[in-house]
């Protein structure tokens, strides 16, 4: 056994406890951690700056603990992981590699590659699950199909048995040696951190230290000090109300199975000395994790296939790219208070709270029509916990892709959201020193505020803060007008395949393009696959909760009130926006048949096949799943737990 | 500078609070981003989708949910 040479190959699993690829070989030989960075390989995901800020701190930190268990990180850059591979291989010796996988399309195929590769040339190579609590794969509904709701998905997860973590803690490593093949570089040679980019992360090292060590401690303190209060505090836009594990989380420097495992057993133990509020905040800080899960899920299980592109249901908004109302957006200058201090703190800090991150990217794509892809890179340029999934899923949410998301039309008023996340207008006070005497009642709309209050709060409006860059109504009617555009446009597209039928595959099906949520496309399964996500919904007629949701946000107005331009579109099969609300209940199955024949806006016969259905029922939203989705929010940058 | 300071005496989430009573409105996001020349080619989609579906996603999947089911 101790003979044995096994290379550990690190990527985003940087800890050392209840790490599965490095026990294992840890415990059958000796080791040689390597981390190889091959920025040709990364693509259009090249990490951002401030993600490789973090990461270049966190290679630091893990390589000082694998010192000072007597081995040594070896450091390599390279033009191709599968020849950086080899060369270690052949400097030590070594007959076997491990890792612990990653579930992104781009790391999904190079692993697959390597692993060929390496077992061609005669290499034994084993993967672990270091990232995730369940594997994507592991999660189906009684018809084995998969999950497209979370409150489903969730539901389902937390009546699972979790795999006991049972990774021996590695104590002691022993050296080996490498020979001259592998060039073994400094952390500055991996060039994570440009010359230019040295004055901007300065600040970052100020409020941030990367490192596993770090992320325990994180964990220790949250766990004991603040989950009893997430339920009450997780809705607080500023401060610190949310546990701050999203970059260590990201980056593997905490075990996502640890996390859960000292949530539950508070849990436990508040259960026991009646403590429903420190019972329901774990269970709500246990959802945020769970959102994290939901994003390797929803990724790995719909993959993005040539038929079915990421936001495929905004290829034909009528975005309208203009870089001036970017700028303005980016450097916080866009007139609305609580986007402009989130683009304030996101610059200075690299993190911001889930919600606001869902307030800053709705405002970038439906006051401002700006691409959604600028956005995006934008946060994935700036956000310490930038992940492909949970960004994805972010976007998703906000954008009319999810059925328990955001609807395309649906517009959120800012001074509404400003009174229900930052009621006092701290948060932005904060970040806006320039509104700092505005009085609470106009602080999140100060263009509505009587010339006399602005003056007494020393504001000028087109001064020293900027007028709104859109106005509100205005901004409603432009978007109104894009989905419109959107869907005539959709609508030709369609028309137009249908005399093509082969140029795009799949793309003709009944009003399929209308909506994101694309096919699973596991081959052993039934062919209508999407359909199964009718067990987790019900219509909301049937919920008697479906009114006081409303109620709540009053001037949350829609553009669902124009309602006329759905309807004129009703002619198009599987263009009705507008089903019956369904809410997403795992006890609902019995119901889901009516669900869609009841459905107000009935599909054509003709088309009532299995595909009219899946569009149709891609269709129905639920209003009540879809608030408590948000309110627990954290999506994107989110499921990360603050996320979004 | 860039480094980040080890401070025992703080938890890091006090660090955070104090590093945002610190910065919070005094720094000022630069005029340029520095990626706006690749702002048009991001209105493209395909160089996008081809990332996210690379070539052989689907058999990579496989054969991880493969191995992940022995």
């Amino acid at each position: 056994m101790a003979g044995n040479k096994i290379i550990v190959w690190f990527r985003r699993d940087l800890r050392i406890e209840d790490n599965p690829a490095l026990s294992a070989a840890a415990r059958d030989g000796r080791v040689l951690p390597v981390f190889i960075w091959c920025p040709k390989e990364e693509g259009q995901f090249y990490p951002g700056r401030v993600s490789r800020w973090w990461l270049k701190h966190s290679l630091l930190h893990l390589s000082q603990s694998l010192k000072s268990l007597g081995s040594q990180l070896v450091l390599i850059k390279a033009d191709s992981t599968l020849a950086a591979l080899l060369a270690c291989i052949e400097s030590v010796g070594a007959t076997r590699v491990v890792f612990n996988h990653l579930y992104d399309p781009v790391s999904l195929v190079r692993d697959h590659h390597i692993k060929e590769q390496l077992v061609e040339v005669g290499i034994s190579v084993q993967s672990y699950n270091a990232d995730l609590l369940y594997e994507p794969w592991e999660v189906y509904n009684e018809k084995g199909l998969a999950f497209t709701m979370f409150d489903a998905y969730w539901n389902k997860c937390m009546h699972m048995q979790m795999e006991p973590v049972s990774h021996a803690p590695v104590w002691r490593l022993e050296q080996l040696p490498t020979s001259g093949t592998v060039e073994n570089c400094s952390i500055e040679d991996l060039g994570l951190e440009d010359e230019t980019e040295r004055s901007s992360n300065a600040l970052l090292g100020r409020g941030w230290s990367p490192g596993w060590g770090h992320a325990d401690k994180a964990l220790t303190e949250f766990i004991e000090h603040h989950l009893v209060t997430y339920a009450e505090n997780r809705l607080k836009v500023g401060g610190n109300s949310t546990s701050l594990l999203s970059p260590y989380l990201h980056f593997g420097e905490v075990s996502v199975r640890k996390v859960f495992q000292s949530t539950r057993l508070k849990q436990i133990l508040w259960a026991k000395e009646g403590n429903s509020i420190g019972e329901e905040s774990a269970s709500l800080f246990l959802r945020a994790i769970g959102l994290r899960e939901y994003s390797r899920y929803l990724c790995f299980n719909f993959p993005f296939t040539h038929e079915k592109s990421l936001l495929s249901n905004l290829k034909y908004f009528p975005w309208i790219p203009d870089q001036t109302s970017f700028k303005a957006w980016r450097q916080g200058r866009t007139g609305y208070p609580l986007v402009d201090a989130g683009m304030r703190e996101l610059w200075a800090t690299g993190w911001i709270h889930n919600r606001i991150r869902v307030i800053v990217s709705s405002f970038a794509v439906k006051f401002l029509l700006l691409p959604w892809k600028w956005g995006m890179k934008y946060f994935w340029d700036t956000l310490l916990d930038a992940d492909l999934e949970s960004d994805i899923l972010g976007w998703q949410y906000i954008s009319g892709s999810l059925p328990d998301g955001h609807e395309l039309e649906r517009m959120d008023y800012p001074e509404v959201q400003g009174y229900n996340f930052d009621p006092e207008g701290e948060y932005v006070r904060q970040w806006l020193p320039e509104l700092t005497r505005m009085p609470t009642e106009w602080i999140h709309h100060p263009w509505d505020a009587p010339a006399s209050v602005l003056k007494a709060s020393g504001v000028e409006l087109g001064l020293n803060y900027p007028k709104p860059i859109i106005d509100v109504d205005a901004a409603r009617a432009r978007l109104t007008e894009a989905i419109f555009k959107m869907w005539e446009l959709e609508a030709a597209a369609r028309a137009f395949n249908s005399n093509y039928t082969d140029e795009v595959v799949g793309d003709n099906s009944a009003g399929d393009e209308n909506s994101n949520i694309p096919k699973v496309v596991l081959k052993d399964m039934a062919p209508s696959f999407t359909i199964s996500s009718n067990d987790q919904r019900v219509p909301t007629s049937q919920n008697s909760k479906g009114g006081l949701v409303c109620k709540k946000r009053p001037k949350e107005i829609a553009v669902s009130e124009s309602r006329p331009v759905h309807e004129k579109l009703q002619d198009k099969p599987g263009s009705s926006r507008r089903g019956e609300e369904v809410c997403s209940t795992a006890e609902s199955s019995a119901a889901k048949r009516q669900t869609i024949s009841r459905d107000s806006f009935s599909v054509p016969q003709s088309c009532s096949s299995s595909s009219s259905l899946t569009s149709k029922e891609q269709e129905i939203r639920h209003f009540n799943s879809k608030q408590k989705f948000q309110e627990e929010v954290d999506i994107k940058h989110g499921t990360r737990e603050d996320g979004i | 500078l860039a480094r980040p300071q080890p401070d025992n005496a703080c938890s890091g989430r006090e660090r955070l609070k104090r590093h945002r009573g610190e910065v919070a409105g005094r720094v000022p996001i630069p005029d340029l981003w520095g990626q706006e020349i690749f702002l048009k080619d991001w209105m493209d989609y395909s160089a996008f989708d081809a990332f996210l579906a690379p070539k052989g996603v689907a058999s990579a999947r496989e054969v991880l949910m493969a191995e992940g089911r022995r």
